[in-house]
């Protein structure tokens, strides 16, 4: 075949590996699966504390409470503190700093054994010399504080009754309470702010009982059923952020920055400012509270709308070292939990709070609202479950909770011991033998505490991903595989044509030289 | 068991209060809460690895592939 012309056959190759490379590109970004989804996993937002140095909300701290998994001291504990406070206290001027702190240890262990009239009594009479000592501000927090904490427990239960008395009380604790947070703000880590919120709730629910059965202490609604979904998908981004909907611990935007690799979910909370936490907190932890009514009709809202850490911080807070268990905490919580998407949690709360029933209010009407209300809640997260699962729930609630209240009955018990055996409470070492022989009775923190997700890729991106890699290689393999046809076809070969050998005999002479002077000799013709 | 259920029948009976208390335990109390939470030895799995040299092991056959090519074709002219 006759050879074209060298610049042909580049064209001809680049045109090959143009086309192949358009080609193949094409069929790889639209055949090649897109990229395979990559896991990504954060801890949730509400790591990042409200201040500093305040302690983070973890979920294993709801179990705990509910479950009565953490150290209580007996009477026993506070009889005996009661008892070296006063022969501390005698050696002191009455009116000295230190004198004032002894007396808040004790009139809260008269709080602790019922004897509440004295620590009132003994809270009052402090509170006024330090009025006539002139102190001011902070110096007069703990006075207020702990005088509103023994004005609630004598008078609230009175005032759901409807005792006048009672509720002037409860109204004094308000007041009180809201000299403590202006005299201390950062107190307990903001936590009384909402206090103030739950005893303005309580005050109106005394106003009217029937409010008791319309939202809890912080103003989420409880006269609105919430789906119960086992789905990962959130679809709370859907609904006013005052609106009741079970959701997850953050705000669906906040998953959205994670999933694109925010790099936010990376920075450590100690190294944040406060300005910074408080937008960070703003705009990715769930909110919880002072929820909308379905209705005009259903009443107006109440309480106070925040992140949910917040109240459930200042719930377990005052489980733990206020005055303990109530069934109003108990169900707060489970709204809460409810609301961030913890169901079993939820579960258990509404279980607690329903065997402290009786405490909910005077009336059986309302304590039978709250069993009823917790069941239903119950009904809703068991339909959600599996029924291998919703078979175990109440086992094992029961075995937890028989768990916690035996580890804190063999504190008491402990200590007990240890005051009888003329140990000092004070001693930092006073309960070391207990803890060296028992495990920690916090829950551990585990895979809970972690958002897990899948990182988002775009459907762009991949595309060209797709292209710029399938597109070279076909483009090479054409121009290779073209040059390597047109080397066959057009290569150099030996002409076709069919040549013998001739062999010369053996007396052949050589040609005569021609003469061109004479060209008839040559000739012999 | 005895003492169990009379713990908790106290524990249902107590009534409600929602202010802080404020004593010398205060403090330690709060230390306390913090240590038991806020250390974790939970870590979660190590997310998925996948090889990003596929893009890069096809391109680059590729252009061997076009060098080879392009080599091939000069030899071609040469041997013109």
């Amino acid at each position: 075949m006759r050879k074209p012309h060298v610049c042909l056959l580049i064209f001809l190759a680049l045109a090959c590996s143009v086309g192949g490379c358009i080609g193949g590109g094409y069929i790889g970004a639209t055949l090649a699966p897109s990229d395979k989804p990559r896991a990504v996993y954060a801890p949730l937002p509400h790591h990042v504390p409200l201040s500093a140095d305040s302690p983070s909300f973890r979920f294993a701290m709801v179990h705990d409470v509910i479950h009565e998994r953490y150290s209580r001291h007996g009477d026993a504990f506070y009889e005996e503190r009661e008892r070296l406070a006063r022969e501390r206290v005698t050696g002191f001027h009455p009116d000295s700093e230190t004198a004032f702190a002894l007396t808040d240890d004790i009139a809260v262990g008269r709080d602790r054994r019922g004897k509440l009239i004295e620590a009132i009594a003994m809270m009052r009479d402090k509170l006024k010399r330090q009025e006539a000592l002139g102190l001011k501000g902070k110096e007069l927090y703990s006075s207020y504080a702990n005088l509103a904490e023994f004005l609630l427990h004598g008078h609230l239960w009175g005032m759901m009754k409807g005792e006048f008395a009672a509720r002037q009380g409860v109204k004094e604790a308000r007041d009180l309470i809201r000299k403590s947070i202006e005299a201390n703000p950062k107190a307990h880590f903001g936590r009384e702010s909402w206090q103030l919120v739950a005893i303005e709730t309580l005050i109106e629910f005394g106003n009217s009982a029937e409010g008791a059965k319309k939202t809890d202490l912080i103003g989420n609604r409880l006269d609105v059923s919430i789906k119960v979904t086992s789905h990962k998908g959130t679809y709370e981004h859907l609904y006013a952020d005052t609106q009741h909907v079970m959701g997850r611990p953050y705000q669906s935007d906040w998953s959205t920055r994670v999933n694109r690799g925010s790099s936010e979910t990376g920075v450590s909370p100690d190294g944040l400012e406060e300005t910074a936490r408080i937008d960070l907190r703003e705009r990715s932890i769930a909110h919880v509270g002072r929820e909308s009514p379905v209705e005009k009709s259903h009443g107006s809202e109440r309480g106070k709308r925040a992140s949910f850490d917040e109240p459930a911080l200042w719930l377990i807070g005052e489980w733990r070292q206020g005055s303990g268990p109530n069934p109003h905490f108990a169900m707060c919580l489970g709204e809460i939990m409810l609301r961030v998407g913890q169901r079993y949690l939820a579960w258990s709360c509404f279980e607690r709070a329903t065997r402290m029933s009786e405490q909910f209010w005077p009336t059986a009407a309302l304590q039978e609202f709250l069993r009823t209300h917790c069941r239903e809640r119950q009904q809703s997260i068991e339909k959600s479950l599996p029924e291998s699962e919703t078979a175990m729930l109440r086992p094992n609630f029961d075995r937890e909770f028989a768990f916690g209240l035996k580890y804190q009955q063999e504190y008491q018990a402990f200590a007990e011991q240890q005051i009888q055996a003329g140990k000092n409470l004070n001693d930092p070492h006073f309960t070391e033998e207990f803890h060296a022989s028992h495990p920690p009775i916090a829950s551990k923190v585990g895979p809970e505490e972690w958002y897990a997700g899948e990182r988002s890729t775009s459907a762009t991106k991949a595309t060209m991903k797709g292209f710029f890699s399938w597109g070279p290689f076909t483009g090479g393999a054409c121009l290779l595989l073209s040059s390597l046809l047109m080397n066959w076809l057009f290569r150099s070969r030996p002409s076709p044509l069919n040549l013998k050998e001739i062999s010369l005999p053996k007396t052949h002479q050589p040609p005569q030289r021609l003469d061109p002077l004479r060209p008839d000799a040559a000739d012999p013709s | 068991m005895r003492i169990l259920l009379s713990l908790a029948i106290l524990a249902m009976l107590s009534a409600p209060a929602l202010a802080c208390i404020n004593d010398s335990e205060l403090i330690s109390h709060e230390r306390e809460f913090k240590s038991q939470y806020q250390e974790s030895n939970y870590t979660p799995p190590e997310p998925e690895q996948i090889s990003s040299s596929k893009p890069y092991l096809l391109g680059g056959a590729g252009a061997m592939m076009g060098m080879a090519g392009a080599f091939v074709l000069l030899r071609l002219r040469s041997a013109r």
